[in-house]
Order: structure tokens, then sequence, then C-alpha cells
């Protein structure tokens, strides 16, 4: 059975990560999950998400975006959650900066439907406050993880 | 007043469920029960009866796919809006879309 811990571990969490740009972060994203083997190419996870930022901005605003992609190239439904050393533009709903990213990868095919789940009660979650703020609060991966265990 | 929504958006996971919970919160802000269908990557979920469509003054399309299952809201008052625009300020959607009434 499938729960939050197959789909964020330590490898998918940065904490005060040094990125300057919504391409460089996406990239870095794109990168993680590729070296965790939880997407196959690169190049098409980065497209992916660039794809979807055309089609409307993730940056959901109060700081937080959301990029995401559905694609075949994906292998396990991941959710890598980044911290920003500085806060970037993001073209966010509410024109203000980004501080934390966190990034959806689902694969196009996949058996169940459980992960939908997950990250569909992530997404409501993300728009309570106490959520939010708790969550953001958190710099300690281990932490961060039983967080989202326990509140999904 | 009796206010529904649904919504959607490209990969039905993340702003389908947001923008249903934003708008259920800025109901409840503003005093209004509302409920949401979403329309996203599992299907209809929390479906609107035949009864609550009949019953509602207004129904906010926050859409960015073609509604599924369109004709069942012929003939009522519909406020059209992007996915983005409840996540953004939910209390001015329900606001504009009881304008309309």
């Amino acid at each position: 059975m499938m729960d939050i811990r197959a789909m964020i571990t330590e490898n998918t969490i940065e904490f005060d990560a040094d990125l300057k740009t919504r391409e460089e972060v996406l990239e870095h994203i794109s990168e993680i999950l590729v070296k965790n083997n939880r997407a196959n190419n690169k190049e098409v996870i980065f497209n992916g998400f660039l794809q979807r930022e055309k089609e409307g901005t993730t940056g959901i605003g109060l700081q937080l975006a959301i990029p995401h992609c559905k694609e075949e190239d994906i292998l396990e439904p991941t959710i890598v959650y980044i911290t920003l050393k500085n806060p970037i533009d993001w073209d966010s709903l509410d024109e203000k900066p980004v501080k934390v990213v966190i990034g959806l990868a689902i694969p196009k095919k996949y058996e169940g439907t459980l992960h939908l789940e997950i990250l569909s009660a992530l997404a409501s979650n993300l728009m309570e406050d106490d959520f939010k703020d708790k969550l953001f609060k958190i710099n300690n991966k281990e932490e961060l993880i039983n967080f989202l265990y326990k509140n999904l | 007043m009796k206010i529904l929504g649904v919504t959607s958006c490209p990969t039905g996971v993340a702003h389908t469920n947001m923008a249903a919970k934003a708008l259920v919160k800025a109901g409840e802000k503003l005093g209004h029960t509302v409920k949401v269908e979403k329309q996203g990557a599992l299907g209809i979920q929390n479906r609107l009866t035949k009864e609550e469509i009949a019953e509602a003054d207004v129904i906010i399309f926050a859409v960015e796919q073609k509604v599924r299952e369109e004709n069942r809201f012929k003939g009522k008052v519909i406020y059209k809006v992007s996915v983005s625009a409840p996540i953004k300020n939910g209390v001015k959607v329900i606001e504009d879309a009881l304008k309309l009434i």
C-alpha cells in the first residue's frame, strides 16, 4: 500500500537551495527526479514543467509555487520540496516572490489512484493557512515527512 | 443563496483541488454554503446532484477544461472564471457571481 513516504524522501527535500530563477528551480527539480530514479529523461521532465507554467503560473501566492508535470517518463509519483535561500519571481497570482516550491511529478500511466488522492489532499490542504504555516516552519527533513504523513 | 461550483485544470490534480477549497472557504467567510464538484484526474468528485443543480441560484465554473456533462447545467445562471481566480481571491469570485442573480 502506497503512502506519502513512498512519494517524498529525504532525497527529494532540499532546504535553502541557492537558485535564482523559476527555470533554474524547475531544472533542479527535474535533476532530483532523475538522480533518484523517479524519472527517465531530464529534458522531457523539465519541458513538461515549463509547458505547464506556460498554460498558467503555478505560483499560487503567499510565497508558494506548486509546479507539476505529468509525463510518461515519470516512473514514480513524487513530491519534491524545496525552500529557497532567496525568494524568486514566479509571476505569482499575488505578484509576490516565492519562497517554497513543491514540485509534483505524476506518471501518465500508473496503477491505482492513491497517489492522486494524496496529491489532491496536499493541494487542498495548502489552501489552509494553519497547515501551510506549520509546514513552512519545518526545517528538518524527517519532521517534514512525518508532518505530511500525519496530516494527509 | 445557494451557490455551486465546478473546478478543473489541465493536470487535474493541483488547481482543481485548490480552487474547490478556495470557493468553499470564501463561501464560509461570506455566510454561504458552497458545494463544489471537482472534475480532475480522479474523475468527477463530489458530484452535484440534479436537485442541487435545480435549486442553485448561481453556478461558478472555475475551469480550464470543457465542463464534463455540461448539459446538466442548461438554463442555469453560470459565472465562468479561470481556475486561478478563486485561488487568487475567492471572495471576489463569489461576490461577482452573486451580482448575476
